[in-house]
């Protein structure tokens, strides 16, 4: 790891302000904020990036809001074991409960804040390797859409073909969650949904719309309208804690045999929250039968387009699905 | 002109450096057009993918071309210049013990990894450093020996003693004939003699012609046609000219010699003149010098061109239909037509029991040495003389057509090898040679010609994409009955050595193997394609392909097992080859067959996927061509003896194993030979190809040094014979054409020696590649790592052809030059591979040496192909087989087509 300076503002204001006088790419490597750290250090440490200035979080006031359910405010710096703990989330918000505890492992939990969960950077292995000149990090050409591809973008891929990592975007974007996030010019909020971006929409070596000179400050959660519940289920290579090869956050309103509504967002398949509109718009009223849940799974993925070697992403993700669908009616369909 | 808002300041190996880019300007350019920084190499610029121009940029590694110089600003860069002494040598020891360069030119590439990967991580693991080197490229090593080195530094920079296994490799020879392996003395024939120069190739500081300075020097820049086929109407050269920057530019009317060459058939015009036709995508319209090479490339794009753009041929079947369009003004598309006949197939075939036939396929592949094509060419001393600095693979034939092309005596072009980053056979032919004298010519100044990535891939000619219709018979127990076999070659534009190609592929169409009725046809076609000539293996390659998938087939009807069929029907002496050569000595086919045996039944009897097949490949071009081995040994007035001889050095180690050969005949130090190539004696040998160096060379140094030697034991002294030069020139003319012998002519000869090959491969549970064992005659293993290193790096090659390498073509133009697409293998796709070698003395070589360069990667593919076929039972009639688990495990080889 390449040495840096550790700044320690107690203020937003004061954040801000060690952060990059610009708000491009090219200013990012001046600073960065430091949270939880568990995913910049490890960026820093494989020389991914090399910051001459991190900014820690932890003595700014104001980023530890935590309101809990069913009006749910949570700073960035709320640490995910907190959120995972906490038995009024799990009552209300239960996507978010289950993709908080799905994260990583416990000693990382304890550590990892939920801002740095939704900022952290991407998993493919060609960005991970600090000489590939990928296009995440200023390249000309993703590496992975003919390489090694097996965990990477099924949708909206190009040309960069990234998946984002973390669940509880996916989690949170399925819950309809707001941020607010603050720069020179003051705060703004937006629904988190837009807070990502694909590739081929914002900057290519961003994930969304943070500015280098901008901060996280929190994120909120409306409480569910009567009748939802929701679901969060993660596939993972490696049981005891992995990222996510395909994952499902679903919500619905359930009226006897019929799903009134629903609304389902993929993740670790797309380089955003995948919101799965289709599928939404074709469960409202249906019959809470088998073969809608398989309908359902096939709209969700019918415009799929794998690469090389991710194809199985299809009828994982499928499966995962109708699972979700069986789970929020409570086992089987009538 | 930069203005002082474009400097960049950044530190350079610890000085502060400043630098005034050019418009887009890379790290690697400036740091090796204006920093002098050379170790940083250009092998595939801008794209990142070969690792060789690797820099610590704020520590962390990154590919230089890759990078905007105007992005280091204020940051610190570090190259391996920068390097402690003492880092230095350790890194350079390490790869030079463990043998892990050959071309050199990816070298310092990796040493610089090895500095900051063993920073990061102390004691990595060799998976963990496979996947470290994925950026980088290497095309001779196959990776094994990199992968050494890289664990020798970690051990030694924890201050560890090496485990065995890196201090005392494993011995991988057995004697054919059941003697122990022979001892060898410090320096001499079989021992493990590092490479010649390879701590200066570690560490970048042997300088490759790219790297070559001259006060004044010009860069030449070439313009290629824009068509696979169009005829040019008209080249105006004024935006060129008037472009600032620019000194001259040649096109076809300033030639004042012979505009047309070629190896074998003059049919390949150095620049395609006004009225002519392009045949190629990488035929020379033009070729700018100007004062730097983003000038004379930008230049290169002013010339404007008009064409009549026609529609190629690129079908090899099409153009030798009648009535085809003659794509080559010098001869018929069908170029050439090798016919061998013995026995009488029609009636073996009726009498055998199992017949099998099948329509094989193989495909263009691009050489990819690490070294883009350069040429150097200054005025000489005299007037009306000139230098020429090539990397070329034989540098009298250089000589020759560069001097008729300028139309001055031979004796006026002094030539200079400049031992190339990797050539494999695809820098036999012309590139840019003619064009940088020419630019010398008309300039009066040094030039150098330097093509891209890209343009070198449209330019130098590729391995042949053969249909093969294969028919193979045998008799209820097994025993080879016939084998009829016709094959189509695509050539195309150019001949280069492809009719040789496919005589070669029909010469080597029944393998190692006892056939005694044989029917074997080969046409070489001429397309609008890229020209294909030689590369490594030289069409035995795709023969051995097609003939190995048809035995799994025949074995399997007779209830053989791959080893057992293979066995029965091995060569041995007294046996006869295809061509009609009865084998008289060093035929050690059985015995690579019984090293491989044990560990063969061992992987079946564990449930894996196994693939087996032999091969053979000559020594010597043969086939009735008059072959020279010319040596000198000049005691030089500083003590040391020169040894000039006239093949090339292109990473093979011929230049390592000359020395050994002196040492072992003289008993001198190895530290006191000094390998030379230029045109200082006459030593024309024609092409370093068919793995014949250290066979001929070698016989004619030994010749040499016995001269030498005999002065020694006479009390003569170096120092006494300063000035002395010790020749030998040795000449193989008993080898015999195909077909019917000349009158007076007994016996059938084709070739001088064979090397002999049974491979083994198998698949892990997944059905991806897991091991690799090779086993060799090699006649002796003259030095061990080098011969375990062309091998291992052989296999690599092979896998690579089996199921990831491609070079398709749509109307003549490459669909692709990314290296990663082109399917290269790497590290991290490389499975383990197990080398044994059995020296079977042959007699007609120096100390019982023959050629080994090709002969590697002959069965790899058949041995892939039955290795799959035992894993799911699809049998491969095309390569590469990319829809195979085996590809799919791989990193490389997905061709990214653009979106519809």
């Amino acid at each position: 790891m390449k040495s840096f300076e550790l700044a320690r503002p107690t203020s937003l204001d004061e954040a801000i302000d060690l952060l990059p006088k610009g708000r491009g790419p090219a200013e990012i490597d001046d600073a960065r904020p430091l949270a939880g750290g568990q995913d910049i250090l490890t960026e820093m440490k494989d020389y991914l990036i090399t910051p001459k200035r991190l900014v820690d979080l932890a003595g700014v006031a104001g980023l530890d809001a935590y309101q809990s359910a069913p009006d749910l405010v949570l700073g960035s710096l709320t640490r995910l074991a907190r959120i995972a703990a906490d038995p009024q989330i799990a009552l209300h918000h239960r996507a978010l409960s289950i993709a908080a505890e799905s994260v990583a492992s416990v000693q990382i939990r304890n550590q990892a804040t939920l801002g740095g969960n939704l900022c952290q950077r991407p998993r493919c292995w060609y960005y991970r390797n600090e000489s590939v000149p990928c296009i995440k990090k200023g390249g000309a050409e993703c590496f992975a859409e003919s390489g090694l591809n097996k965990y990477n973008a099924i949708f909206g891929g190009g040309p960069s073909y990234i998946v984002h990592p973390s669940d509880c975007a996916t989690a949170l974007v399925l819950l309809d969650a707001t941020v607010t996030k603050r720069g020179p010019r003051g705060e703004s909020r937006m629904p988190l949904e837009q807070f990502f971006t694909l590739p081929s929409e914002g900057s290519v070596v961003r994930e969304n719309v943070l500015k280098a000179n901008e901060i996280l400050v929190q994120v909120e959660v409306p409480a569910p309208k009567p009748g939802w519940t929701s679901t969060y289920l993660k596939f993972k290579e490696r049981e005891s804690f992995d990222f996510a090869m395909s994952a499902v956050a679903l919500s619905a309103r359930i009226e006897g045999d019929t799903i009134a509504e629903a609304r389902m967002v993929l993740g670790a398949v797309a380089p955003i929250p995948w919101r799965a509109g289709e599928a939404e718009s074709f469960l409202a009223g249906k019959p809470n039968t088998h073969a809608t849940w398989k309908e359902a799974a096939e709209i969700a993925l019918a415009q799929a387009e794998p690469l090389e070697h991710n194809g199985y992403k299809v009828p994982l993700t499928k499966g995962l699905i109708q699972k979700a669908l069986r789970e929020l009616s409570g086992g089987e369909s009538k | 002109m930069p203005s002082n808002e474009s400097t960049v300041q950044f530190s350079l190996n610890g000085s502060p450096a400043s630098v005034s880019p050019g418009e887009g300007e890379s790290l690697m350019t400036a740091l090796r057009e204006r920093c002098n920084i050379l170790s940083v190499k250009d092998g595939c610029s801008p794209q990142g993918q070969c690792g060789c121009c690797l820099v610590l940029m704020d520590g962390r590694a990154v590919t230089s071309c890759a990078v905007p110089v105007t992005k280091v600003e204020g940051k610190e860069v570090i190259t391996l210049e920068g390097v402690s002494a003492e880092e230095r040598l350790v890194l350079a020891d390490s790869f030079a013990e463990a043998g892990a360069l050959q071309c050199g030119f990816c070298t310092p590439g990796l040493v610089l990894r090895t500095k900051h990967l063993l920073e990061k991580d102390a004691s990595p693991d060799r998976e963990k450093i496979a996947k470290a080197i994925d950026v980088h490229l290497c095309r001779c090593t196959g990776y094994t020996k990199i992968i050494d080195a890289i664990e020798r530094v970690a051990y030694k920079r924890r201050g560890e003693d090496l485990p065995e296994r890196l201090a005392n490799p494993r011995n991988p020879i057995r004697r054919a004939d059941g003697t122990p392996p022979i001892t060898a003395k410090r320096g001499g024939v079989g021992d493990r003699l590092d490479r010649y120069e390879a701590r200066q190739l570690a560490l970048g500081e042997r300088p490759f012609v790219c790297d070559m300075q001259r006060e004044g020097l010009l860069a030449g820049a070439v313009r290629l046609s824009d068509h696979a086929r169009a005829k040019v109407l008209s080249i105006d050269t004024s935006k060129a000219l008037a472009h600032p920057g620019v000194v001259a530019v040649a096109t076809a009317a300033d030639v004042p010699g012979a505009r047309w060459y070629g190896l074998i058939h003059l049919d390949w015009p150095g620049f395609v003149a006004v009225g002519e036709e392009a045949r190629c995508v990488g035929d020379f319209i033009a070729a700018v010098a100007a004062v730097d090479a983003a000038t004379a490339q930008a230049a290169a794009a002013l010339i404007e061109v008009t064409y009549e753009v026609r529609e190629p041929i690129t079908d090899p079947a099409k153009a030798i239909e009648p009535g085809a369009h003659q794509v080559n003004p010098t001869r018929p598309n069908a170029m050439s037509h090798t016919r061998i006949r013995r026995g009488d197939v029609d009636a073996a075939f009726a009498q055998s029991a199992h017949v099998v036939e099948g329509d094989f396929k193989t495909q263009r592949i691009e050489h990819l040495f690490l070294e883009p094509e350069c040429a150097l060419a200054e005025p000489g001393e005299k007037p009306g003389t000139f230098k020429l600095y090539t990397q070329g693979q034989g540098v009298f034939d250089d000589r020759r057509q560069v001097a008729a092309f300028l139309a001055i005596p031979e004796e006026d072009l002094y030539v200079e090898l400049v031992p190339n980053g990797g050539a494999f056979g695809g820098k036999e032919d012309m590139s840019i040679q003619a064009h940088a004298a020419l630019l010398a010519q008309m300039t009066g100044r040094p030039v150098k010609v330097l093509l891209t990535r890209e343009e070198s891939i449209r330019v130098h000619p590729k391995r042949h994409p053969i249909s093969m219709t294969y028919k193979v018979g045998c008799d209820k127990d097994g025993v080879l009955t016939a084998v009829q076999a016709e094959f189509l070659g695509d050539s195309g534009a150019y001949a280069s050595v492809g009719a040789k190609v496919l005589e070669r592929a029909a010469g080597h169409g029944c393998g190692p193997y006892k056939v005694l009725n044989v029917a074997i046809d080969a046409i070489a076609a001429t397309t609008n394609n890229p020209p294909c000539g030689a590369m490594r293996g030289f069409g035995a390659n795709q023969a051995s392909f097609a003939l190995e998938g048809c035995l799994d087939q025949l074995a399997e009807k007779v209830g053989l097992d791959g080893w057992k069929f293979r066995m029965l029907n091995a060569v041995g002496i007294g046996d006869t080859f295809a061509s009609g050569q009865v084998f008289e000595k060093s035929v050690g086919l059985k015995q690579t067959l019984e090293a491989v045996r044990e560990q063969y039944y061992a992987a079946r009897a564990a449930g894996l996927a196994v693939g087996i097949a032999c091969g053979i490949k000559n020594s010597g071009i043969g086939n009735g061509a008059e072959e020279w081995g010319k040596a000198r040994l000049v005691v030089e007035d500083d003590g040391t003896v020169s040894i000039y001889n006239g093949y090339t050095e292109m990473g093979q180690g011929l230049l390592t194993v000359l020395i050994q050969f002196a040492v072992e005949v003289t008993g001198l130090d190895a530290s006191l030979f000094h390998p030379k190539v230029d045109s200082t004696f006459a030593l024309g040998c024609g092409q370093t190809t068919g793995s014949r160096a250290t066979l001929f060379a070698g016989n004619a140094v030994v010749s040499a040094a016995e001269k030498l030697k005999t002065q020694l034991d006479a009390g003569k002294t170096l120092a006494n014979l300063r000035g002395e030069v010790f020749a030998a020139d040795i000449v193989i003319n008993d080898t015999t054409p195909p077909g019917p012998l000349k009158p007076g002519v007994t016996k059938v000869k084709t070739h001088t020696a064979f090397g002999f090959a049974t491979q083994v491969v198998i698949l892990d549970e997944q059905g991806a590649l897991k091991k690799v064992i090779a086993a060799h005659d090699v006649g002796r293993a003259v030095n061990l790592s080098l011969c375990e290193g062309q091998l291992e790096g052989s296999v690599h090659m092979g896998l690579g052809y089996a199921l990831t390498e491609d070079l398709p073509c749509e109307d003549g133009w490459p669909v692709t030059y990314k290296l990663r697409e082109i399917g290269v293998l790497r590290a991290r796709d490389m499975p383990e591979v197990e080398i044994h070698l059995i020296e079977d003395h042959e007699p007609e070589g120096p100390f019982g040496a023959k050629g080994v360069g090709e002969v590697g990667l002959v069965p790899t593919a058949g041995a892939v192909a039955g290795a799959l076929f035992a894993f799911d039972g699809t049998r491969h009639y095309e390569l590469p087989m990319k829809n195979s688990p085996a590809a799919k495990a791989i990193s490389v080889g997905n061709i990214k087509r653009a979106k519809a």
